[in-house]
């Protein structure tokens, strides 16, 4: 009887259940996709996509750029090419203007020491009682 | 009677139940804070730019302390995705933790490829932009020597300025997760087959190689990952530190950047399909790479659960280097939560930072 009420009023971890369940069927599941996607016939499908994709791309690219060319309009490229300079134009001319600013705030008398940096005297702490923690 | 012996229980449990229901959903809007961040802090660990190199930028993180240990750190990061893994937000962050342990950390982002960086090679990256920041490195600490720091592809790429540079001002080595067995790289070393994988193709074509192909790629190696991720988050949305370390690395996960043209030409054709990396028939510009030439301390740490970069991948970088003081560790974990995930700071953190005190003075 005490043994039927502890079963009948205790709560099943429902959660642990799952969660375990879950867990398995994740790991199967990624076994399962892993091994059918070791196969040879895998590799090969993909490379057949891939050079799909690319053909599509690469003729893609070529119309494209003829038609933007003869309507004499940039292309999706030399735009992106241009923003790239720009950005590294931009880039150059932040990092000139941080160091001008910084030099002109912080220009030191000429005999001034250069900024204090901590010591290079760290010594490792000792390991504790019964030797280092792994 | 059932009934009569459940009944006493039963407010009890409905007491349980309304308040785990509560405490799901005030706690569950604390984590749905971190769900719904759209532009979290990364990388925020105070740092200064010292050299740039293109989209290349060397870093030199902010000392924290009075005191510095006397050899400087120098981290190299993936080309493969942003470096900010490494620094990720306040609190879980390895570049904070490392600062305000008292390392002089510097940093080299290798920044987002543009297209006018399709054509550089690994040589680019091991033989003149890793050398430069060394360079640059011992100028700025005043020291004549260093120790690097290397995570994924930025490991293996610091493997190959070691084994091409056997002069190098480098103190002690640590690799994180680093592929030098590209055969060991699972799905990705069969579905780059040379026999169906046209890489000159690919590179002759798109140039760099898109982020979304990269994040396709490693979406497929774990396909049920966009489906069984959110549930975790659910499952586990009570804990706010998981929710937002969670959220935090998968955000970091979905923000892939290009992958460098010719690099990934050379990658596929010399490093996956001969595997020359581990067979020490790496030649860069005429240079072999000869790990075999690498005889500083070094450490390599790997992740239990790593998905990317397998333990077959990873492990064999210690066999192939000359150094006496070696030692792997391997710890729980995947390949971005060694590094950044909540328990980075119980598992992998303390123990670099036990290895690398003793060796930085």
């Amino acid at each position: 009887m005490s043994a039927n009420e502890t079963n009948e009023t205790s709560m099943p971890d429902f959660s642990e259940a799952w969660r375990q369940w879950a867990t398995q069927s994740e790991r199967q599941w990624n076994e399962f996709f892993n091994q059918m996607m070791s196969t040879e016939e895998f590799s090969q499908g993909l490379g057949r996509n891939l050079d799909v994709f690319l053909h599509f791309q690469k003729t893609m690219n070529e119309a494209m750029g003829s038609y933007f060319t003869a309507m004499n309009v940039p292309t999706r490229t030399d735009v992106l090419a241009l923003g790239d300079r720009l950005l590294a134009i931009e880039n150059r001319l932040a990092t000139i203007e941080a160091l001008f600013t910084a030099a002109q705030a912080n220009a030191p008398a000429p005999d001034a020491a250069p900024p204090a940096r901590p010591k290079r005297t760290k010594r490792p702490s000792p390991p504790p009682e019964g030797g280092p923690a792994s | 009677m059932t009934t009569a012996a459940a009944s006493p229980d039963a407010p009890d449990v409905a007491r349980q139940v309304q308040s785990a229901v509560d405490a799901i959903l005030r706690r569950g809007l604390v984590g749905l804070e971190y769900i719904s961040l759209d532009d979290p802090q990364v990388g925020s660990t105070p740092k200064d730019t010292i050299h740039t190199d293109g989209s290349m930028k060397l870093y030199h993180y902010r000392a924290q302390t009075d005191e510095v240990y006397r050899i400087p750190l120098l981290v190299v990061t993936s080309l493969v995705s942003k470096p900010y893994i490494l620094d990720l937000t306040p609190g879980q962050s390895m570049m904070e933790f490392l600062v305000r342990q008292g390392y002089d950390v510097y940093l080299i982002d290798w920044g987002v490829p543009r297209k006018e960086d399709s054509g550089l090679r690994l040589e680019d990256y091991a033989l003149r932009r890793i050398p430069d920041c060394v360079e640059r490195v011992l100028e700025d600490s005043g020291e004549p020597e260093l120790n690097l720091l290397g995570y994924c592809v930025g490991g293996s790429l610091a493997l190959m300025y070691l084994g091409t540079h056997p002069e190098a001002p480098v103190r002690n080595m640590t690799c994180l997760t680093t592929p030098v067995n590209f055969k060991g790289m699972g799905l990705f070393s069969q579905w780059t087959d040379e026999r169906y994988f046209d890489v000159d193709r690919i590179v002759d074509t798109l140039g760099n190689v898109p982020g979304e192909i990269l994040l396709s790629a490693f979406d497929m190696l774990r396909p049920t990952g966009r489906l069984t991720s959110p549930i975790q988050v659910l499952d586990r949305i009570r804990d706010d530190k998981y929710v937002k370390s969670f959220m935090m690395v998968d955000r970091w996960g979905a923000d892939q950047i290009p992958f460098p043209g010719e690099a990934f030409r050379q990658m596929v054709k010399e490093l996956y399909w001969k595997n020359a990396m581990l067979e020490g028939t790496l030649e860069l510009d005429g240079r072999r790479v000869d790990l075999a030439s690498v005889r500083v301390p070094m450490i390599h740490a790997m992740a239990e659960h790593d998905h990317i970069v397998p333990y077959e991948a990873a492990k064999p970088a210690l066999g192939l280097v000359g150094s006496e003081d070696a030692e792997e560790v391997v710890l729980r974990g995947g390949h971005a939560s060694l590094v950044a995930g909540g328990n980075a700071m119980y598992r992998l953190w303390p123990k670099l930072d036990q290895w690398l005190s003793v060796r930085s003075t």
